[in-house]
Parts: structure tokens; C-alpha cells; sequence
């Protein structure tokens, strides 16, 4: 049943619908959030940036999704490639830094599910350069269109859309690179 | 930052995804790599003289329909790889077919030789630039492939890069033996399989660096 309804929502999406992408990623962040809060009960805190990040590379990789096929293993491929992605770098970073410290760290901040991540996209997005940014600022945040991002910054078309789809990757991998 | 904020940015002023893309992308990579592997093999060591006499021997059509199968071999499984939830529809044995093939004849050609003229059929003449030239005719072809997958989401990262090599390595192979002089099964069995094995660790290594998304 979940398969048929987020495939649903996703190949409308696909077809560039925005209303279903927002949601089928809020269908997906809820199902998502539960499997990844199973399965990283020793860092509730992590769930939420986990979880952010995932979502960022759902969007980012949306093309390698084909059509023709189920979605859900797609789905749940990429959340396990994000999570032991972030084991992996967990591990790394606690060989090097005090383990203790960063226990003591999960104990302060834990609390009641704000679904909120530490990570900032607005302060990660002054990083990019301008030709990124701006595409991004426009479409994504301002909500204009890609002609009107276009006509306000000179850029072309075809400039907007790429800048925004590779500034998108960007900001991925700052992401990833923050944790 | 809250999850339904980050929705809310991506979902904005979404834009069609264009069908096929990775598909194609993917496939005139390839493509790219194996012709300017071509033009090298043309601008630095040139065709054999002899093909058009050799190319009727089954010799020479072992000697590029082994590479060549694992190219179309190696094609299928870097393709699923590079999808996130698609397994290959194939075993990871059916990679070994080619080359069990070519070893057995190499095995058939060896006994049915002489004991004293059999160092021949294993040495060569070039042994020493065999794996050097395969690998360096690869290069294109792996350089390609790895863009390419930059643009998928490979979730074995490591596999992924190591099956490109081995793809690399073959198609560097099928170029290379269009130059090769070589025709003796077991000087194939042995430095095709090694040129197409130097890629493939190299490639693994890659994979491990910059295939990660």
C-alpha cells in the first residue's frame, strides 16, 4: 500500500508536479524517521541530521530512480547508504575525539522530537558561490520561477537550472562534511 | 533547521525530471572513453599490418571476443550498481565466464604443444609492455566510467569502481589487440587477464575515494 502511494506520489513529482514532491517527501520523512530511529537508538539526536541529509540525497538522486520499477527498495537503498555512511564517519571521528565528551553532549540535548536538525541550509548556502547561490535563493527559498530567477539575475535559462541542481550537490556535501 | 522547512526548499519550483538520463549519460561515457582509447591506439602504436590476413583466425576473434564479453558482462553489472535497490539480475560468477572459457583453451593449447616450445606460447615477444599498454589504453575508458558514475549513486562504492575497472581493462584489451602481435592462447590466458586486473584494483581504489555520495 505504501509502495503504490509514494509511487504514485513520485512520478507525479517526477513530472515536476511540486505540490506531490512536498508530499511524498513528507510521507517519506515519516517513514524514514521510524526506521531510522530504530535502528540509531544509541544517537536519538542524530536521527533528525540523518534524516535532513537523507532527504537531501533522495532529491539530489532523483534521476537514478527508474520509472518502471518498484520504489521502495530504491528508497530504502539510499536511507541505508546515508546511515552506514554516517557510522562510518561516527566511528572515525570517535577513534580521534573523547567518546565521552560526545555522550555527555547527546544527554544535554536530548529531548521531546522537535524534528528539527542542528544544521543551518541558509548559513551553508552563503558558502556557495554566486552563481549557485542565487539560482537557488530565488527558486528554492523566494519561490519565483526559473524565468523570473532568470530575468533578475541575467542569467540564462538553462544557467538557473543547472546552478540550482549543482549548487543542490554542493550544499550535500558540505552537509555530510559538517557532522 | 526543521525537517518540514527543508521539504519545503526542496520541494519548491521542482522541475521535471528528464527520463533516461542516466542511461544515456552513462552509455555515450563509454562510448567517449572507447574512442579516444581508439585514437590512441592509432596515434602511438597503429594497427597490426597483418589484420585483415589474422582476422579470419579464430585466434584473433578469442582474442577480442573474450574482452568484449566482459565489457557487455561488466556493462550490466556497473548499471545496476549504480542505481540504489537494484540488484544485478545476474550472479557475480557469470563475470568469470569469459575468462574460464579463455583459460580452458589456453590449458587445450598448452598440452597440445610441445614441452620445449611451450616458454613461447607464454612469454611472447611483448610480454614486458603488455599489462602497461592495456592499462594505459584503459585509462580513457576508466576516467569516463568514473565521471559518469560521480553522476549515480553507486551504494557499493568500492564494487562499483572495481567492475568499471574490470570493464576498463577489457575494453582497453579489445582496443590493444588490434595492435598486439601476440596470438598464442596462454600469453592472453595470462597478460590480457593481469592488464585487465591492473585496471580493475585501480579502479576499486577510486571507488573508494570518489564514488561516495
Amino acid at each position: 500500500m505504501m509502495e503504490q502511494e509514494l509511487r504514485n506520489l513520485m512520478l507525479r513529482a517526477l513530472d515536476g508536479n511540486a505540490e506531490s514532491y512536498q508530499c511524498f517527501l513528507q510521507r517519506v520523512s515519516s517513514v524514514l524517521r521510524a526506521y531510522l530511529r530504530r535502528r540509531l537508538t544509541s544517537a536519538p539526536d542524530e536521527v533528525e541530521d540523518l534524516l535532513q541529509e537523507t532527504l537531501l540525497a533522495i532529491h539530489t538522486q532523483l534521476h537514478t530512480y527508474r520509472r518502471n520499477e518498484p520504489l521502495t527498495p530504491w528508497l530504502y537503498a539510499v536511507a541505508r547508504y546515508k546511515m552506514i555512511d554516517y557510522l562510518r564517519r561516527r566511528s572515525r571521528h570517535e577513534a580521534r575525539h573523547d567518546p565521552f565528551e560526545d555522550d555527555a553532549e547527546w544527554l544535554a540535548v536530548s529531548g521531546e522530537a522537535t524534528n528539527e536538525s542542528k544544521r543551518d541550509l541558509e548559513t551553508m548556502l552563503d558558502a556557495l558561490p554566486a552563481h549557485q547561490r542565487l539560482p537557488i535563493q530565488h527558486t528554492k527559498l523566494e519561490g519565483r520561477s526559473v524565468a523570473e530567477a532568470a530575468a533578475m539575475t541575467g542569467m540564462s535559462v538553462s544557467a538557473i537550472k543547472v546552478g540550482v541542481h549543482r549548487g543542490m550537490k554542493a550544499l550535500a556535501k558540505m552537509w555530510k562534511e559538517q557532522a | 533547521m526543521k525537517t518540514d522547512e527543508l521539504i519545503n526548499i526542496l520541494s519548491t519550483g521542482a522541475q521535471p525530471v528528464p527520463q533516461h538520463a542516466a542511461e544515456k549519460r552513462i552509455s555515450m561515457a563509454l562510448l567517449a572513453g572507447v574512442v579516444i582509447s581508439f585514437i590512441l591506439l592509432l596515434m602511438i602504436y597503429g594497427i597490426r599490418p597483418d589484420l585483415k590476413e589474422i582476422s579470419t583466425s579464430v585466434a584473433f576473434w578469442m582474442k577480442l571476443g573474450v574482452p568484449l564479453a566482459n565489457v557487455i558482462i561488466g556493462f550490466i553489472f556497473v548499471f545496476a550498481l549504480a542505481h540504489p535497490g537494484k540488484l544485478p539480475k545476474l550472479g557475480y560468477w557469470v563475470l568469470a565466464i569469459p575468462i574460464v572459457v579463455l583459460w580452458g583453451w589456453a590449458l587445450w593449447a598448452w598440452n597440445a604443444t610441445d614441452p620445449t616450445a611451450r616458454l613461447e606460447l607464454l612469454w611472447g615477444k611483448t610480454w614486458r609492455v603488455c599489462i602497461l599498454n592495456i592499462t594505459f589504453l584503459a585509462l580513457p575508458v576508466g576516467a569516463t566510467a568514473l565521471l559518469a558514475l560521480r553522476n549515480l549513486a553507486p551504494t557499493k562504492p568500492v564494487l562499483t569502481g572495481a567492475i568499471a575497472g574490470w570493464l576498463a581493462g577489457s575494453a582497453g584489451a579489445s582496443v590493444y589487440a588490434l595492435h598486439c602481435p601476440e596470438m598464442a592462447p596462454p600469453f592472453l590466458a595470462v597478460w590480457y587477464v593481469l592488464g585487465m586486473i591492473v585496471p580493475s584494483a585501480m579502479m576499486a581504489y577510486m571507488g573508494h575515494r570518489y564514488l561516495r555520495w
